[in-house]
């Protein structure tokens, strides 16, 4: 998939790195990446998903934009109070970057609808805001066979990984039991969280498309923004784990 | 000694005290001490039956020390990471 001209100037300093060059940036046109939530998480990854030039974004959100939204989710604007974040979503990013296709539905994420939603995707970012639906898009990733770049939030503090189905652990290797529905409060964060996590999130997904460095598989990275670190630990797949049980245990997903 | 890491949800209960340096032999000792000095991490830390919390994942030298973290024996200088798993978007 060549590239023409105004994409030639549009991504010039990114084809300018080494390990993108005009082969990486013609993987990223071909790329269709999946991003579930449009809201802390997945304003900044979507904007520098699109920004980078992945010929399709595939954005589901459920909501509507609400004046409480605004501190972190950089994607809609007051103007949009009232309106599905799948539309402001849309209308931002087609302005960014009118060279992409981004596709957006306003659904919920369900067992029965992530094949159909996802369908097509060659990887599928995080940005969800409960562990509930985050146990729904691990299973999907596992049966899709496509990578999850993961990331959540909590205040000044924020965590991502990423998920290679048969490769590494998954979500569920991590979180080992899903959350009660009753322990859901309301979670405080600042908007510079999840601008660094999602940045993460849509770091991986770059890296994965043009197949380059190192991915956070099997690590889970870790941000304090108030003592401004960065840690990476060790994780290990599961044995027993029931999204990858067949790859724990020595099969193939 | 052995330090321990406390995860920013849990610093308002240690003064906001980053770290905290215990003696002890096992990952289950030396976390003992911690909610002694803290009681207040104690069910944060810990379920019911006294085993890590499951939003609660402890590393030992950067790495997972799951299963059986409380177990896990511990020498001078090592370091002991507790983090509360996040799930906020
Ligand atoms: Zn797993």
């Amino acid at each position: 998939m060549t590239l023409t001209k105004r994409e030639l100037q549009r991504y010039d300093r990114q084809i300018r790195i080494p390990q993108i060059g005009t082969e990486g940036q013609e993987k990223l046109k071909k790329a269709c990446i999946g991003i579930a939530g449009a809201g802390g998480l997945g304003s900044p990854a979507a904007l520098y998903l699109c920004a980078a030039g992945v010929g399709k974004l595939v954005i589901i959100d459920r909501d509507i934009v609400e004046t409480g939204n605004l501190n972190r989710q950089i994607l809609h604007s007051q103007a949009d109070e009232g309106k599905p974040k799948a539309v402001s979503a849309q209308e931002i990013l087609t302005r960014l970057n009118p060279d992409i296709r981004v596709e957006v539905r306003q659904a919920e994420i369900t067992p029965d609808n992530t094949a159909e939603l996802f369908s097509g995707c060659h990887g599928i970012v995080d940005a969800l805001d409960s562990l509930e639906t985050r146990y729904v898009l691990n299973q999907a990733a596992m049966d899709l066979g496509i990578p999850l770049f993961h990331g959540a939030v909590n205040g000044f503090e924020g965590q991502a990984m990423t998920v290679i189905p048969g490769q590494s652990a998954c979500l569920c290797c991590l979180y080992k039991e899903p959350e009660r529905k009753t322990d859901r409060p309301l979670i405080p964060v600042i908007g510079v969280t999840p601008g660094v996590i999602g940045s993460v999130q849509a770091a991986e997904a770059i890296k994965f498309i043009i197949g380059r460095g190192n991915l956070l598989t099997n690590r889970l990275l870790r941000y304090d923004g108030l003592a401004m670190t960065f840690h990476d630990f060790g994780i290990n797949p599961r044995p027993g784990c029931s999204h990858c049980r067949s790859f724990t245990e020595g099969g193939t997903p | 000694m052995i330090t321990i890491h406390i995860p920013l949800i849990l610093r308002h209960l240690s003064d906001d005290a980053e770290t905290f340096q215990v003696e002890g032999s096992t990952v289950g000792q030396c976390l003992e001490e911690l909610v002694k000095a803290f009681p207040g991490m104690q069910a944060s830390i810990f379920s019911k039956k006294g085993e890590i919390h499951h939003l609660i994942e402890i590393f030992l030298n950067s790495k997972t020390a799951h299963p059986d973290e409380l177990r896990r024996p511990t020498v001078d200088g090592d370091e002991i990471h507790v983090v509360t798993l996040l799930s906020g978007g």
